[in-house]
């Protein structure tokens, strides 16, 4: 038999009135960063979503409420990971490469060291900003990108006991259904990784 | 005579509907199995960080608390692990947050271990950004959502310690505060899937069927080999199809009870298949428990006795 719970009072009309302003605020935040990502082509998203963002943007971030819940969208892409030469002490060099599925285990472990990849990616500054960006805020991003690269090659010398780190990005292109059925089944196969830079080129500098 | 009743006004109906929309008293059943399921994942969450703890959050870590706090200098947030350098004090700190979220699970002092849950929660996600996902995300906003509610009305140590000083079966309120949490869960479900379904409108490969197939063949996220459906167009258009049109429309159809088990019935579908195949095991879970929102407490109840039920049967 299913229970028979009992009930609490109910609440008095002004603080229905309270709590309904309240919720209306908490759920304009919750989908504001969405659709402001939504309607985000390149560096412009809707004037409409950026004004809402100001307004819902402080209390957003400070919840963790900030996402664009695009999961693997707008297109499934190729993945990005990072590869890099250490050079120890002894002269010795070695390659290594994360994530790595054998090495990081659980699968959550593995895909936090994913993510740390995917992210540097991310943060590589674009090329070609337009000129109405303002210089401030492509100089944050820039700064940004080589904090997290600095940050990743001081982790790796301390973790290895290196005298050099070498990052290299590497993007691992997907193969089409038509390769696949055309003999390409392995997809990991050496040709499918494409190195991409890990300085930020003229093009992208402000 | 004039038996006709005067009509009621838009306005009045707005207020009515509103009203029992949200501030309707509800059982804490379904919030309190959330609770657990939610707390069992923060739990293993942060239990796979202690794996290199100090990789992550010491002072060398991949992202360095100095790198951050800059990238985040203007975005409101906050962590309390910006400030622990000492990799004891971290220590320390990780194994007081892991007995927290045990405690949530099992519920006890269910009430002030949510709200110390939560800001830990939120606290792990404003220091390791870059490090996270979907599942944070999801973690965070249950967990939420769950201190504004009695959700250690029911299967806790909590309910048990009241039961065992009143020498009585307590009884679960229904609450308006139960039923708040139960509404943000929903709606803010409905939000993360609506934007889901938008962002994949915006891209060719979810309308000529073959965003399936590029998600099944990434061999980064590829833990179980699906590879074999390449021959197959017909079944990857319609799993990409059934994805786009599912999370699109599941903010409408969810609510009807008439179509309300076939969304759910196909949200097991999916996240069951991106953690099945896409190695994302504990954001396919952690979804499924958020879907678990719109299940009615008597429901909820009625398994839980159910399960009760067969475990007593299954003893000797």
């Amino acid at each position: 038999m299913a229970a028979s719970p009992k009930t609490a009072t109910s609440i008095s009309p002004r603080l229905k009135c309270l709590l309904s302003v309240v919720l209306v605020m908490h759920l304009a935040a919750v989908a504001i960063p969405p659709f402001t990502f939504a309607t985000r082509s390149g560096y412009e998203a809707s004037p409409l979503a950026n004004l809402g963002m100001t307004i819902v943007q402080p209390y957003a971030n400070a919840l963790f409420l900030n996402h664009g819940y695009f999961f693997f969208a707008p297109s499934p892409g190729p993945s990005h990971l990072v590869e890099y030469d250490v050079e120890f002490k002894n002269g010795e060099t070695k390659t290594f490469r994360f994530p790595d599925r054998h090495s990081q285990q659980p699968r959550l472990f593995y895909h936090r060291h994913f993510m740390l990849a995917e992210w540097l990616h991310t943060n590589y500054p674009a090329a070609n900003i337009p000129d109405w960006v303002p210089e401030e805020e492509q100089r944050f991003q820039q700064a940004s990108y080589q904090r997290i690269v600095d940050s990743f090659q001081q982790h790796l010398l301390q973790r290895h006991e290196a005298k050099r780190i070498t990052l290299r990005r590497l993007e691992h292109k997907l193969v089409a259904p038509e390769e696949y059925l055309q003999g390409q089944t392995d997809l990991n196969a050496s040709h499918l990784y494409r190195p991409l830079p890990i300085a930020p080129t003229a093009a992208n500098s402000p | 005579m004039n038996n006709q009743q005067p009509p009621i006004r838009w306005s009045t109906q707005w207020r009515r509907g509103w009203d029992t929309f949200w501030f309707t008293p509800t059982a804490p059943h379904t919030l309190s199995l959330i609770r657990i399921l939610v707390g069992g994942m923060l739990f293993y969450t942060h239990l796979v960080w202690s794996l290199d703890l100090i990789a992550f959050l010491g002072p060398s870590s991949w992202i360095s608390a100095d790198t951050s706090q800059f990238i985040q200098q203007y975005n409101y947030t906050w962590s309390f692990l910006w400030y622990i350098d000492s990799p004891l004090l971290l220590w320390v700190t990780h194994l007081a947050g892991l007995a927290v979220f045990a405690m949530l699970t099992v519920g006890l002092y269910t009430r002030t271990v949510t709200v110390v849950a939560w800001f830990i929660a939120l606290s792990y996600c404003h220091r390791l950004e870059g490090a996270l996902f979907g599942l944070d995300q999801i973690n965070v906003l249950l967990v939420m959502y769950l201190m504004i509610s009695p959700a250690g009305q029911c299967y806790s140590i909590d309910s048990w310690r009241r039961t065992r000083q009143s020498k009585s079966q307590q009884t679960p309120t229904a609450t308006i505060s139960a039923n708040l949490a139960t509404r943000l869960i929903q709606l803010h479900l409905c939000v993360i899937y609506l934007f889901g379904g938008i962002g994949k409108m915006r891209g060719m490969e979810w309308w000529d069927g073959s965003a399936s197939w590029f998600a099944l063949a990434n061999p980064e996220y590829q833990s179980l080999d699906m590879t074999w459906l390449a021959s197959h167009h017909l079944i990857l258009s319609a799993i990409t199809h059934l994805t786009v049109f599912w999370e699109t429309f599941y903010c409408l159809l969810i609510w009807p009870r008439l179509t309300r088990p076939v969304m759910l019935t196909l949200a097991v579908v999916v996240h069951g298949g991106i953690a099945l195949c896409l190695g994302m095991i504990t954001f396919g879970c952690v979804m499924l428990i958020a879907n678990l929102a719109f299940l009615s407490p008597a429901t909820v109840d009625k398994i839980m006795r159910r399960l009760r039920r067969g475990r007593a049967g299954d003893s000797p």
